[in-house]
């Protein structure tokens, strides 16, 4: 479709284009004033009263009073003066310049007239002192402790209250066996192996069960499970989704620093700071080489940058795009933490909770220096010409030769001519598979198309099953001539470039120190923007007395940015905040339990859940923050509590009262999440690779069409997080049990369901085949053909607890029943994988 | 539980399904609820045994297809005799009119466009509501609408509830099964959120090979070999369920391996077209580049309700967000729907099936009369103010026209309907009482329509 667009500008429906379109100050309408005006309307000249060279000058007018009538050329000074060729003074405007100055007048975005005191005072007024008193917008406090019956610590004292309130009590202590699985589960994702349990079992030490939560806590492997699922809420992915959902090649970095900083404890106030603004609390210096402080900050903004991004330089309009970026950018980074739905107010004053659309406009200026729509860095622009997205890592003094060579025409050429390959094979397969007659002179008309294809885009991901390079080569010789040629000019290249890898970090960072104004977009259409707004915190959090201030970067000569994001993040963080704790602690609860306190996690408005034990919301929230935001100790803190460690059973008159335990009645059991099956099937097996961190695995299509591991060494039983996880080509069986594909804007819950797919995954998916085939072999290894011992060890694998006797009844008839023992004893192991005690957690 | 299952039928199928499962006390038999795809009665004798939906999001522009408005040609290229209000991305008020020709078709003698031809010769059998609105303007939203009765994500939609009420008539394959894709909600759109799991959409394929994946038994495993896998899989599992005997959640990841199982045999065979007629396979242009793949999901769809499958939805494939260019772009996408389209209507009428299937075509709203100019080529902003929907088959009276939009096609001018009413009417048909089809959850029942004003729109019912 763009390509038809694109072809439609270069052949005549141009004037309708810049009839009806609002052209962009800076990149269109400031280089005609450049040319011809800025010579005499310049702030040094300034004749007539008049500077044209910014928009802040064309809009004060001059010593004639206005020159812009928004809307209106034929009342806008600007434009009659160069209609009637009175300007500019001893030159003419070309036809395209004449429309596209009238076409700006007419389209443009200007901001609506309307004195600012009157306009915060009209906003001020629509939040009431009702709409205040919302009990999440209130700064937790630290409640009193409720004195129970039985005396514990305060997390049980605040669920007893209510437990005893309805004459209920939480279930015994579970056993160990239990307790160790969940532990294990609950901070690492996977199963303890037997030596481990063995180990917790016989250590009768009365503190066993705190040196087993603190010895996990320390494990390389916590920052993984942990780090996963912060990357659901912040909407990782390793695919821009973009039209072709091309893998990104840095994203990885921050997927690791997310790992690192989880392993390393960092406090969670320093974590959200880095991650809002880690450039500008380095003060980096855009397009400056990174120092080794500075690279770990800017990796942590790559939390920004997770956003499905179709940005691009291609010759269409797409301003809303940019817009789109920026706003998705600003509603699911202030949502992972406030945990309200901002996004709302993009269109109008927010109708259930008390946000204003001019709030949302407030902290959608708070970013724009960074996604600046009138300065936008496309994401698609990995390579030349800087400057952009990427920070170019490589040391100083192989910098410039570095970007020389990458932006080289010679690199150029080369990607352009992979593009094109890569565009004709698949042209050709299209053709050649739905039988098409395609001789010498159809095959050159194919080939010139995409040459002048002056938009190509190219599917990075083809579905090359129903016929191969290789096939296409045979069919069609100058396939071969074109990639000879290819391989050659590749090959020639490889001899002159430097010696350096290309390394980036995909970051944020304000792309100038004064960036374009923000308007409050009518319903959030660019073209139709209201007043301008300063960057500001949303009323409802604000302090109408005292409203909080934004510095004004100008005053500071000494940062490289605008200090906005920093100010808002230190906001974030602050006690003045009454949610960012709260929604945090809440997170983590919900990881633990299943459920949150609060249960709608990203919406603590009117809208969502009320919490079902508000107090100890705030107990947790307060202490957090007392403790530094220390998050290994709040795990502790939950985790040695009874209503951690008691039981899961069925109580049926409970359950029949409150059937998803809000009370905590009991532990609820939990169905393991996709990574953690897979995870816990491939360590089980012994096929586990743990190695950490990296650029993620590749993916490709298997037989039947599915994706799955993309390579077939050992890097295809790496730990899931590490293996690619696109927006549109999820791997089948983590798909299936409900990993999420971002391809909405983030997902900071997972669902459980239970669904045949997640059967067949099991019966007959390849990941469950060759684990239990590896894995039966490993056992009766081990154990020199002694099937029970083979069978006790594999279900004390599997489910932390030896066989019950019908279990090994039915492994033992499974293998003597069977001519070939290991695939009798394989078949077991599928069933044992494919069991309730293997996928939940009790 | 107010569903159609007693205590008793549940523990019943149960006790059937899983073999004498212990419930150890009157508590525990209270607190089990039991979720089946087995049929249930409905609540009175019904006019449609099942339901195809194609749901074509996006918001395709039903004044360029079926509801055509010939003062637009009036007013081409000049601004609307009254305001337009769309989302105004640009307020443009300038009339686009329809540039395609609309023929006279059929006994009922309704205007179908030109880019519609198959369409055209089957138009007796369409009902068309031409006076649908909707409250939401963005397409998940929308679509979220247009499913679930609610703008949001997270609730269970209309395939989910019907199987919910009904169950379906093959139990080796899934009561309600999504083809195709297309609507930016993705799988969302035939979700069962928070009605248990058993009433998800199951995504298939109209591939002999691997309609659903991972269905194909590995050929390193025989037939008698499964079997045994299946009998182990059911052993080790009631041995564990015996600790928590009332976990519904547990009990359906029991029940997913019979399933599963029977699905390998059943669902290559619903995706195997080889037994089909030439005749069959030309009538929906399987073979056909562009129209082809859609057309092989309506023939599936028929192959699936002929299987005794409750209710299919068929997405109408990507692109219907005709913003820009909507000249260059929706002949292209009616010719992808329109063959698949018409040979359903005439597939199911020759076999006799159309009788008791209810097919239903509908976005999630329409398009604006007027030039949305946001990019070089002009094209239509969303219309959820006044946009057409069809529906054919079981229970409808076929050729009639209810509801209007105004002289424009911008916004209803009478007999306004929406989701909701297009909600109680499916349900109706099905014999489900609308009101009474609930599911309680967190303390209060909670149903497809729920509070929205519904009506069933029993002018167009047989």
């Amino acid at each position: 479709m763009s390509r038809f667009l694109a072809l439609v500008c270069l052949t005549g429906a141009a004037p309708f284009l810049s009839a009806q379109r609002a052209p962009l100050f800076k990149d269109e309408i400031l280089p005609v004033l450049q040319k011809n005006c800025t010579s005499c309307h310049s702030p040094e000249r300034k004749m007539g009263g008049l500077d044209l060279t910014t928009f802040a000058g064309l809009m004060s007018g001059g010593s004639s009073g206005q020159v812009i009538a928004p809307g209106k050329p034929q009342r806008s000074l600007l434009w009659l003066q160069i209609e009637s060729g009175k300007m500019p003074m001893g030159g003419k405007l070309n036809g395209a310049q004449k429309q596209l100055i009238q076409a700006y007048i007419e389209h443009g975005r200007f901001p609506r007239g309307e004195t600012e005191a009157a306009a915060a005072a009209r906003e001020a007024a629509k939040i009431t002192p009702e709409a205040r008193q919302w009990w999440s917008f209130q700064a937790p406090a630290m409640p009193r402790i409720p004195s129970t019956k039985k005396k514990t610590g305060p997390i049980d004292a605040f669920i007893n209250a209510k437990l005893e309130e309805k004459g209920w009590a939480m279930q015994r202590e579970a056993g160990k066996r239990t307790l160790l699985r969940r532990v294990h589960f609950d901070l690492t994702g996977l199963a303890p192996a037997p030596a481990e349990t063995k180990a917790f079992l016989e250590d009768h030490a009365p503190n066993a069960y705190e040196k087993l939560v603190d010895r996990l806590l320390a494990s390389p492997k916590y920052g993984e499970h942990w780090g996963r699922h912060w990357l659901d809420i912040a909407g990782y992915s390793d695919s821009l989704g973009d039209a072709g959902d091309v893998e990104r090649e840095t994203s990885w970095k921050y997927r690791d620093y997310v790992i690192r900083a989880f392993n390393a404890n960092k406090p969670i106030n320093r974590f959200l700071l880095e991650q809002f603004a880690g450039d500008q609390l380095v003060n980096y210096k855009p397009h400056a080489s990174p120092t080794a402080e500075e690279r770990e900050a800017l990796i942590a903004t790559g939390f920004l940058r997770t956003i499905a991004d179709i940005t691009d330089n291609q010759t269409i309009y797409e301003v809303d795009k940019y817009f789109d970026a920026l706003q998705k950018t600003v509603e699911t980074s202030l949502t992972a933490v406030l945990g309200l739905s901002v996004g709302c107010a993009r269109c109008h004053d927010h109708k259930f909770d008390p946000i204003l659309q001019k709030d949302y406009y407030k902290l959608t200026a708070v970013y724009q220096a960074t996604w600046d729509p009138e300065n936008w860095l496309a994401a698609s622009v990995k390579y030349g010409p800087w400057p952009s997205r990427m920070v170019i890592d490589v040391p100083q003094d192989k910098r410039e030769s570095w970007i020389r060579d990458v932006t080289s025409n010679d690199a150029k050429t080369i990607r352009r001519l992979d593009d094109l390959l890569e565009a004709t094979y698949q042209m050709f397969r299209k053709e050649t598979l739905a039988s098409r007659e395609m001789g010498e002179e159809r095959r050159k008309a194919i080939r010139f198309q995409i040459e002048n294809d002056p938009d190509l885009e190219v599917d990075r991901n083809p579905d090359k099953s129903g016929m191969s390079d290789q096939d296409l080569e045979k069919r069609y010789p100058e396939l071969l001539t074109w990639k000879q040629e290819l391989i050659t000019k590749r090959a020639n290249r490889r001899k002159t470039q430097t010696s350096v890898d290309p390394n980036y970090i995909e970051a944020a960072w304000d792309v100038s120190k004064t960036p374009s104004p923000t308007y409050v977009l009518q319903r959030g259409n660019y073209l139709a923007p209201g007043a301008e707004v300063k960057p500001g915190l949303p009323i409802v959090l604000d302090n109408p007395a005292k409203p909080f201030e934004f510095p004004d970067p100008s005053k500071h000569q000494e940062w490289n940015h605008t200090g906005r994001r920093l100010t808002l993040a230190n906001w974030l963080v602050s006690r003045e905040n009454p949610l960012v704790s709260r929604v945090f602690v809440n997170r983590v609860w919900q990881f633990h339990f299943g459920e949150g306190i609060v249960r709608s996690v990203d919406d603590f408005g009117k809208q969502g859940e009320k919490p079902s034990h508000p107090e100890l919301l705030d107990y947790l929230a307060v202490s957090f923050q007392n403790n530094g935001w220390d998050l290994k100790r709040l795990h502790k803190e939950i985790m040695m509590s009874d209503v951690y460690r008691q039981d899961s059973s069925e109580v049926p008159r409970y359950l029949a009262a409150d059937p998803s335990a809000k009370y905590l009645w009991r532990k609820p059991p939990l169905r393991l999440e996709a990574e953690t099956i897979r995870d816990s099937m491939l360590q089980a097996s012994g096929l586990l690779n743990a190695k950490m961190f990296g650029k993620q695995e590749s993916i490709k299509r298997g037989a039947d069409g599915q994706w799955m591991e993309g390579n077939d060494k050992e890097e295809m039983n790496r730990r899931s997080l590490y293996i690619a996880q696109t927006r549109t080509r999820p791997v089948t069986f983590l798909h299936a049990f409900d990993a999420p594909t971002m391809t909405a804007d983030n997902q900071s819950q997972r669902f459980r369901s239970a669904l045949p797919t997640q059967a067949l995954a099991l019966l007959n998916g390849p990941l469950t085949l060759r684990t239990t085939k590896a894995w039966a072999q490993q056992l009766l290894e081990q154990s020199k053909g002694d099937v029970d011992a083979a069978i006790n060890r594999a279900i004390e694998t599997a489910y932390t607890r030896p066989p019950t006797a019908r279990e090994l009844a039915v492994g033992k008839a499974a293998v003597e029943g069977n001519a070939d023992k290991v695939e009798g004893l394989r078949l077991f192991l599928q069933a044992v994988f494919g069991s309730n005690d293997f996928l939940y957690s009790f | 539980m107010k569903n159609f299952v007693s205590r008793r039928q549940a523990l019943q199928e149960i006790a059937l399904g899983f073999g004498g499962l212990a419930c150890g006390s009157m508590m525990a038999e209270e607190a089990v609820r039991s979720f089946t795809m087995k049929p249930r009665k409905p609540h009175f004798p019904a006019k449609a045994k099942n339901v195809i939906f194609l749901y074509t999001g996006g918001g395709p522009s039903t004044i360029d297809m079926f509801d055509p408005k010939p003062l637009l040609t009036k007013y081409n290229g000049k601004p609307a005799p009254f305001e337009i209000k769309g989302r105004a991305l640009n307020g443009s008020q300038e009339i686009l009119a329809s540039p395609w020709v609309f023929t006279k078709c059929g006994q009922s003698g309704r205007e179908i466009s030109n880019l519609l031809p198959h369409f055209q010769k089957v138009v007796d059998h369409v009902t068309f509501v031409r006076s649908m609105t909707t409250d939401r303007i963005d397409h998940s939203t929308a679509q979220f609408t247009f499913v679930t009765g609610r703008g949001f994500t997270g609730f269970p939609t209309i395939g989910s509830w019907v199987t919910y009420a009904l169950g379906s008539e093959n139990q080796n394959l899934p009561g309600f099964v999504a083809l195709g894709e297309g609507a930016s909600i993705g799988s969302r759109a035939h979700s069962s959120a928070w009605l248990p799991p058993v009433f998800t959409g199951a995504q298939m394929r109209p591939d002999p090979k691997t309609p659903v994946f991972d269905i194909k038994r590995p050929e390193s495993i025989s037939a008698e070999q499964q079997q045994k896998l299946l009998g182990m899989l059911k052993e080790l599992n009631e041995e564990q369920r015996r600790q928590r005997p009332m976990d519904q959640e547990l009990e359906s990841r029991i029940a997913n391996y019979e399933l599963a199982a029977q699905m390998q045999v059943e669902a290559l065979r619903v995706a195997d077209f080889s037994q089909e007629s030439e005749a069959t396979k030309k009538l929906y242009g399987i073979d056909e580049k562009a129209s082809g793949p859609f057309g092989k999901q309506c023939l599936m769809a028929r192959r699936l309700i002929e299987s005794g499958v409750r209710f299919v939805q068929v997405y109408g494939g990507g692109g219907w967000d005709t913003h820009s260019n909507i000249v260059g772009q929706l002949p292209g996408l009616c010719h992808y729907i329109d063959q698949g389209t018409a040979a359903l209507l005439t597939d199911l009428e020759r076999r006799g099936m159309l009788k008791d299937t209810l097919v239903v075509w509908s976005g999630e709203f329409g398009r604006l009369p007027t030039i949305e100019a946001r990019s070089a080529a002009p094209g239509r902003d969303h219309n959820p103010y006044g946009f057409g929907m069809w529906m054919a088959g079981a229970g409808i009276k076929p050729g009639l026209d209810l509801g209007q939009t105004d002289e424009l096609g911008y916004a209803v001018a009478g007999d306004k309907t929406g989701h909701a009413d297009i909600h109680a009417t499916i349900q109706h048909l099905l014999g489900i009482d609308y009101q009474k089809n609930t599911y309680f959850r967190e303390g209060r029942d909670e149903s497809l329509v729920g509070v929205n004003p519904a009506r069933v729109l029993k002018e167009i019912l047989v």
